[in-house]
């Protein structure tokens, strides 16, 4: 549900005309605005159609960055990884663009270690990752974290393809 | 979007030397300006959104450091503890040297004493365990050795009343006897004399010599009159000698 | 060392319905000392079955080894009927006997002694009485006595366990306390949010524990008899790990509501709270030390969890692990000799749960035949070691001595048994 709240919502704000203009519009919001304005009433290729596609490919590659709500962790680490900076670079630019969401980060750890250090880790993965969209732009105030240890598992079963499922940080949006 | 996070690049560690002067100096002082990496040379520097990057690349760096310290942390502490652990050691080894030391000086006679004391009660606890395990044979030649070993120790009593009950469990009935007339003749006031009276009484009886037997069991009767060894030797001596 | 591998996995106990808990002694010692406990005179039922009680208690300390009553060769109920020869002759060293009377207003009398078979001497006798619903407590206390006669060792069968219990969906959980035989369970709380971390006040009445509600962790007291619950901590971040200090007026736990997880502690009537550490990575489980001034912790400052130990009022922080990769959750033992904890021994290798000689410093891992074994606590008289554990995929209770040779598994009948704590001496 609060996916496609959240998609219907970037796609409002990325490809509809002049809405995302509504919250600390950017040069590239507006440029992406205008070059959806024109395609659609003129409709006329040219140079500029090159443009709207790939700035189309990029609202879409956002979307589907923005779809994918959880970012994973090693073993007994809260870093994040490279490999999810797109994700959570694309959940900052959508805090940023959207001033009025919020975003409840919920930290999780696999059942291997004691139960309070994991409830310890759970919320050092949420705040690396609170942390990350605030330096990438979004407002302490729009995120919160919580950590729930390893009381709610996403999978349940004891090796490593389940452990690393557990070890997760969620975003989700209220 | 990769591009524009790259172009970045320069912004953030300018950032990162104001953040931090003192780093500012040493990097000045080393390279001189720019040469500190290739990567931040050129690219035009885009406006406002980018000091997000900018922070992101110092809180990267903030957490190597951090993880660096936490290692070195480590370090620390286990050096501190081996280091703790050698004082202790050779503290340890420095006073068992003394202490052998002035045990050589002096070796004195009442150390000795308290040596054989020592001795005396490792040996006839030896027999004990064995016998407490069951083991009669090795436990009866235990208290043996003890008994021959330490004649003078406080424990000789215990010895032969226990030797006597292996004995009398082993149906060594003379020998047994032996060992409990030991205890009755020689410590007519031990804590054992009742107990070995009493056993003595019962040796006899079963050796076919009723009158003494029955003499002992009386005796303790008698003697021992509210000890519960009595009423063991009442019960004996009205089960066996009742007509 | 005695110690020889039984590995009997006998079935010792059947409980009444609603129990959930049963007892499988896996090791036990060899030259434990041979004890028959006769099965004491009366005329009727009982609910309970105080010898037998007395026999599994002995039995599962594993410094005992019980004869069948069925091996007997008499069963006598009166001391002029004890033949020792018969009992020698069975190899026993001691022998219980005992009668239960019922008096007026549904009263029982229940009188035992301990014989020495070697010196046909009696040991040992009481005279208890008591309702029916006290016949185990009283049973307990029998074992408890016995004990302490033939090890020298006050017993811990009257002591109480709390834990957790869950279904396999994690949809449910029961705060319970039991009889440290599994008998006798009683709800204390049902939730659907997971309950963890219960902590036994000194006088054995009240629990700490962390409940995890969608909004986050939250630390409660609860009185067992009334069943009253006191919110102790709700502050932003986690609200966890609670540990009574030894006079129960205050409780340690962990705050993360500047940033970072902190040991606190907080006086339960004041609601003074006070800060003990002070670092950027994580400390949590505090402990309190019985001398009151210092706390055990776990903390991650170097990377990995080691155990550290806190003087309050100074601050001065010593670490006391240095052997493993992981060391976390550490309990002390009631005279604060020795501690129990979490340990691994190198990365990847398996959780098990280790001792650690505070005076000497040397750590002894305890177990073996277990998986992912977790929050360990000691019996009050110091001498076994109740633990949660993985085995056969399903969550179980564990015991293990502090020697490390005897071992007993308590599954639970259905769904899993999480963090045992051990309750303190209830007199």
């Amino acid at each position: 549900m609060e996916l496609n709240k959240l998609f219907a919502a970037s796609l409002l704000s990325l490809a509809m005309v002049g809405c995302a203009s509504s919250g600390g519009t950017t040069d590239e919001a507006a440029t992406t605005d205008a070059a959806v304005e024109e395609s659609q009433t003129q409709g006329v290729p040219g140079s500029r159609d090159l443009d709207v596609v790939t700035e189309e490919q990029a609202a879409m590659a956002a979307n589907s960055l923005l779809e994918q709500t959880t970012v994973y962790f090693g073993y007994d680490r809260s870093e994040i990884r490279p490999e999810f900076k797109d994700v959570l670079n694309a959940h900052a630019e959508y805090l940023v663009a959207n001033p009025q969401a919020r975003a409840v980060l919920e930290g999780h750890c696999d059942e291997r270690g004691t139960v309070e250090y994991n409830l310890a880790l759970g919320e050092r993965r949420a705040n690396t990752v609170k942390r990350y969209l605030i330096v990438q732009g979004a407002n302490p105030s729009q995120i919160e974290s919580v950590s729930f240890g390893e009381e709610r598992p996403a999978m349940i079963g004891s090796d490593e393809s389940v452990w690393s499922k557990n070890r997760r940080t969620e975003i989700k949006y209220q | 979007m990769k591009n524009a996070v790259f172009n970045l690049l320069p912004l953030a560690l300018s950032g990162l030397m104001v953040a931090s002067s003192a780093q500012a100096d040493t990097w000045s002082s080393i390279g001189g300006q720019s040469s500190a990496k290739p990567t931040h040379s050129a690219s035009p520097v885009k406006s406002s959104a980018m000091s997000g990057a900018a922070a992101q690349l110092l809180l990267q760096d903030i957490e190597v450091l951090k993880q660096e310290v936490q290692r070195l942390q480590g370090v620390v502490e286990q050096q501190g503890y081996e280091l703790n652990k050698l004082k202790t050691e050779q503290k340890e080894r420095y006073l068992d040297l003394d202490r052998r030391l002035s045990q050589a000086v002096k070796s004195a006679p009442s150390e000795q004493a308290s040596n054989s004391k020592v001795m005396a009660k490792q040996s006839y606890t030896k027999a004990f365990e064995l016998m407490k395990k069951q083991k009669l044979a090795e436990a009866a030649d235990a208290f043996n050795e003890f008994l021959q070993s330490y004649p003078k120790s406080a424990l000789v009593v215990n010895g032969y009343y226990w030797l006597g009950q292996i004995y009398y469990n082993q149906g060594k009935l003379d020998d047994a006897r032996k060992a409990f007339t030991i205890v009755v003749n020689q410590f007519p006031n031990h804590q054992k004399t009742a107990d070995s009276m009493y056993k003595l009484g019962v040796v006899l009886h079963r050796l076919g010599d009723n009158a003494q037997g029955k003499q002992y069991l009386k005796l303790v009767v008698k003697q021992f009159s509210d000890s519960a060894t009595a009423r063991f030797a009442k019960k004996y001596l009205k089960e066996n000698y009742s007509n | 060392m005695m110690k020889r591998y039984l590995s009997i996995l006998l079935m010792m106990f059947c409980f009444s319905a609603q129990a959930e808990l049963t007892i499988e002694i896996t090791q036990g010692i060899a030259s434990s000392i041979p004890i028959s406990v006769v099965p004491f005179e009366f005329d009727g039922t009982l609910t309970d079955d105080v010898d037998d009680i007395v026999r599994n208690d002995l039995e599962r300390s594993g410094h005992f080894s019980l004869l069948e009553p069925d091996d007997m060769l008499s069963q006598p109920q009166h001391e002029e009927d004890i033949y020792f020869t018969d009992w020698r002759l069975l190899k026993q060293d001691f022998v219980v006997i005992g009668t239960i009377k019922q008096l007026e207003n549904k009263q029982y009398q229940i009188r035992y002694q301990l014989f020495d078979v070697f010196n046909e001497q009696e040991l040992l006798t009481q005279t208890l009485k008591g309702n029916a619903t006290q016949l185990r407590d009283i049973a307990h206390r029998i074992s408890d006595a016995i004990y302490e006669q033939l090890t020298g060792i006050r017993g811990a069968f009257s002591s109480k366990i709390a834990y957790v219990t869950t279904n396999s969906q994690r949809t449910k959980f029961n705060l319970s306390i039991s009889d440290s035989d599994g008998a006798r369970e009683k709800v204390v709380l049902s939730s659907k949010y997971s309950i963890f971390s219960p902590a036994w006040s000194p006088d054995g009445k009240r629990l700490a524990y962390v409940m995890l509600e969608d909004s986050g962790s939250k630390v409660y007291v609860q009185d067992i008899a009334t069943g009253k619950k006191q919110l102790v901590s709700a502050h932003k971040g986690i609200n966890s790990a609670p540990s009574f200090s030894p006079d129960g007026n205050k409780l340690a736990l962990v705050l993360s509501k500047d940033g970072n997880p902190e040991i606190y502690t907080v006086d339960l009537k004041t609601r003074h709270w006070t800060r003990v550490t002070n670092h950027y990575a994580i400390d949590t489980e505090p402990n309190w030390m019985p001398d009151g001034k210092h706390i055990i912790f776990t903390s991650g400052r170097t990377g990995n969890p080691q155990i550290y130990r806190v003087n309050i009022t100074s601050g001065y922080i010593e670490r006391l692990t240095f052997e493993g990769s992981y060391n976390a959750r550490a309990r002390l033992a009631q005279d604060g000799r020795f501690l129990v904890l979490v340990h691994q021994e190198r990365k990847g290798a398996p959780f098990h749960i280790a001792s650690l000689d505070l005076v000497r410093g040397l750590l002894q891992t305890l177990t073996s035949d277990t998986e992912l074994d977790e929050s360990p606590s000691v019996s009050p008289n110091g001498v076994m070691v109740m633990y949660a554990a993985k085995y056969n995929k399903r969550s179980i209770l564990a015991a293990v001595s502090v020697a490390g040779d005897v071992k007993f598994l308590v599954p639970s009948k259905n769904g899993d048994v999480r963090e045992p704590a051990w309750g303190p001496y209830l007199n």
